[in-house]
């Protein structure tokens, strides 16, 4: 069955040697790129890194200046900053999907995925609660949220609601790695002084006994069950933080599991892309296989047919209707100024995929690969028109201001700011890649039928070799 | 010879001539200078009814025959009130002002009074302020009880108790992963003082 899939060797079928030989091989593979960074790694950090200091050029310019410096106005409150948010709260979820979903419904094949997806959504999540301070004319009084926030506020429970969820992906990324970190602790000798101080506190002196082993299992299974709730509450709220306002195209029951059914595709598609360049970057190939995309590839278009019909739900019934403001915006939507945007995400992120990953041909790597790109965009894209039309087509008029402040269109600022917070999702993605396993070593050959504490002698056997 | 008086009634026709001719002129060109009509404002109250009387004057003194319309600025534009009144041949028109209507928080209502494309007089308006606004009743009686809309302090104890117990709950098993960590830790100690 292909979700119990064993992908790797009959383990028990080995001889001693054998099986020794197939733990290094596999630590060998996954500690490889901690060891030696290639040209192309060292360019696409620097790049990164470019793009994140001119967003934070921008970012500069726009705390001495005020967000005057940005297309915001009276209608567009909400704009570039906002969807961007919204993007990175979406594909956060794809931690909770991959690692905890999957895992308490035993499809084993997210054993190598696992820490893909955790990093996804603890380095989204990070950069979504920094982009809403950036959306901030005053950041300097961030606190007043905490000291004058009222309960009532569905601003106070997303502040509460990604706090949480930032946490708890953090322990859920951490906890499986600690005998990562100590399989680095002790074998990479070779790294500075302050990487292997950094190895060693962060093993929490891990030694792999079987006290140990019981407590991180558990531990695990707790998370799961914890950051399932949590991460629909985490998307829901941020649904409620436009449904519980009073405007066309936000007012709807429908909006929570809109938000979760587009956040688990988005991230999903986020996964594949990852997955896709580890794979190549990383010579994963045997880790990451074809069975792998071919998986996600299925639920792909299962999440494609889902959020689907979401939003049928959510733009056929008011189009029917076509009542006053709603009836505007949704012709603005389907045939005025956001048409092109409108259906091009429709088409190339959510029906094209769905008709497309059926063929088994599209679930190989690289076409998914692709496919998963467009789904990425697209979906940043069906944030934008979530948040900004419907900014522009307030139910009361807004008087007595220019008419050019009817139009949003971000300035260069606003898109350094957001092109610089991706780079830093993507910059932590590689950075984490390049100190820690990006594949869970024990899970993948537990996976195999290795027993655990076979796993806990890398010094030993790197001695032998 | 024309007499004296000859000469004063020809240059008299002369005169009215000129006058019709330019007035003539005026009117064909469209032009016609209305005269400056200006309004000011009085407030009659009694017990039972409010009466704004604007008096028109113009330049010759009280003047009889426009129209004035009474508004009342309003959130999105100007809100008219009562009926449109000609001022009468003391030069006042008395329109009555509704009880009902809300002022701001003081009870406080901006009056404009118009005079609209008057054939004579042309357009004129004036500005006032009185206090004749109704206090609303705020209907919502949660402003002072514990609500949704109410401040931070007066949060439903429902929606406190639950977000309470929901971020303790959710915490303590937070905490309660953070001290297995710490298990974690003092296990690796224990079995490195045993080996």
């Amino acid at each position: 069955m292909l979700a119990n899939a064993h992908l790797g060797p009959d383990y028990h079928a080995l001889s001693d040697q054998e099986k020794r030989e197939h733990r290094e091989e596999i630590r060998a593979v996954a500690l490889r790129p901690l060891r030696h960074i290639s040209l192309g790694g060292k360019l696409w950090i620097a790049g990164l890194v470019l793009v994140l200091l001119l967003g934070g050029f921008a970012y500069y310019l726009q705390l001495k200046h005020g967000l005057k410096v940005t297309a915001m106005r009276d209608y567009a409150s909400w704009g570039l900053y906002i969807s961007n948010f919204v993007f990175f709260v979406a594909i956060s979820l794809v931690g909770a999907l991959i690692s905890s979903v999957l895992r308490l419904t035993n499809f084993e094949l997210y054993r190598p995925i696992t820490r893909i997806a955790e990093i996804i959504a603890v380095s989204a999540i990070m950069f979504a609660g920094l982009i809403i301070i950036v959306d901030m004319g005053r950041p300097d009084r961030i606190l007043n949220l905490f000291t004058h926030g009222r309960i009532q506020s569905p601003i106070v429970w997303d502040v509460i609601v990604v706090t949480t969820y930032l946490v708890t992906s953090v322990l859920f990324l951490y906890v499986p790695l600690l005998p990562g970190i100590a399989l680095c602790r002790d074998v990479l000798t070779e790294k500075p002084k302050w990487q292997r101080w950094m190895y060693k506190f962060l093993a929490l002196g891990w030694k792999g006994t079987e006290n140990q082993w019981h407590i991180m299992k558990r531990s695990i299974s707790i998370i799961c069950v914890l950051i399932i709730p949590l991460a629909i509450s985490i998307h829901t709220v941020t649904a409620w933080l436009f449904a519980t306002t009073l405007r066309p195209g936000w007012d709807s029951t429908n909006f929570g599991p809109y938000f979760v059914a587009g956040a688990f595709q988005a991230g999903t598609a986020c996964v594949i892309i990852a997955m896709f360049v580890f794979r190549k970057a990383y010579k994963l190939q045997k880790y990451l296989t074809e069975d792998h995309f071919n998986f996600m590839g299925k639920l792909l278009v299962f999440l494609c047919l889902v959020y689907a019909y979401f939003n049928i739900n959510e733009y056929l019934v008011p189009a029917y209707k076509m009542r006053g403001a709603e009836g505007k915006l949704l012709n603005d939507l389907f045939t005025g100024h956001f048409a092109p945007l409108y259906w091009g995400v429709q088409i190339f992120g959510m029906a094209l995929p769905a008709v497309l990953l059926l063929w088994k041909k599209a679930r190989k790597p690289l076409p998914i690969f692709m496919i998963a790109l467009f789904v990425v965009v697209a979906a940043w894209f069906k944030r934008y028109l979530i948040v900004t039309p419907i900014m522009l087509h307030p139910y009361l008029p807004i008087q007595d201001v220019p008419a050019n402040w009817a139009v949003y269109f971000p300035t260069w600022i606003e898109m350094a700011i957001v092109g610089g917070s991706l780079a830093g999702v993507m910059l932590i993605i590689t950075v984490f890649s390049k100190f820690f396993p990006i594949i869970s070593i024990w899970e993948t050959l537990e996976n195999e039928g290795i027993e655990l504490e076979e796993l806990d002698n890398p010094k030993t056997e790197e001695h032998a070799k | 010879m024309p007499s004296k008086h000859t000469y004063t009634n020809r240059l008299r026709l002369l005169k009215y001539a000129l006058i019709l001719v330019f007035a003539g002129m005026q009117v064909a060109g469209g032009r016609v200078q209305a005269q400056e009509a200006t309004i000011t404002l009085s407030y009659q109250q009694t017990d039972s009814t409010k009466t704004l009387v604007a008096i028109v004057k113009s330049d010759s003194g009280l003047v009889a025959g426009p129209e004035v319309h009474l508004y009342v600025k309003r959130l999105f534009g100007l809100l008219p009130v009562g009926k449109v009144v000609a001022a009468d041949e003391n030069g006042e028109a008395a329109i009555e002002f509704p009880t009902d209507l809300p002022g701001d928080k003081d009870g406080m209502i901006d009056l404009i009074a118009k005079i609209e494309g008057d054939e004579k007089y042309g357009d004129a308006e004036t500005e006032g302020r009185v206090k004749w606004g109704a206090f609303p009743k705020i209907e919502n009686d949660h402003w002072s009880s514990r609500s949704l809309s109410a401040s931070r302090e007066k949060a439903p104890m429902t929606l406190v108790v639950v977000s309470i117990a929901i971020i303790v709950v959710i915490w303590s098993t937070i905490f309660y992963l953070m001290y297995q960590l710490v298990r974690i830790k003092k296990e690796g100690k224990t079995k490195a003082s045993t080996t």
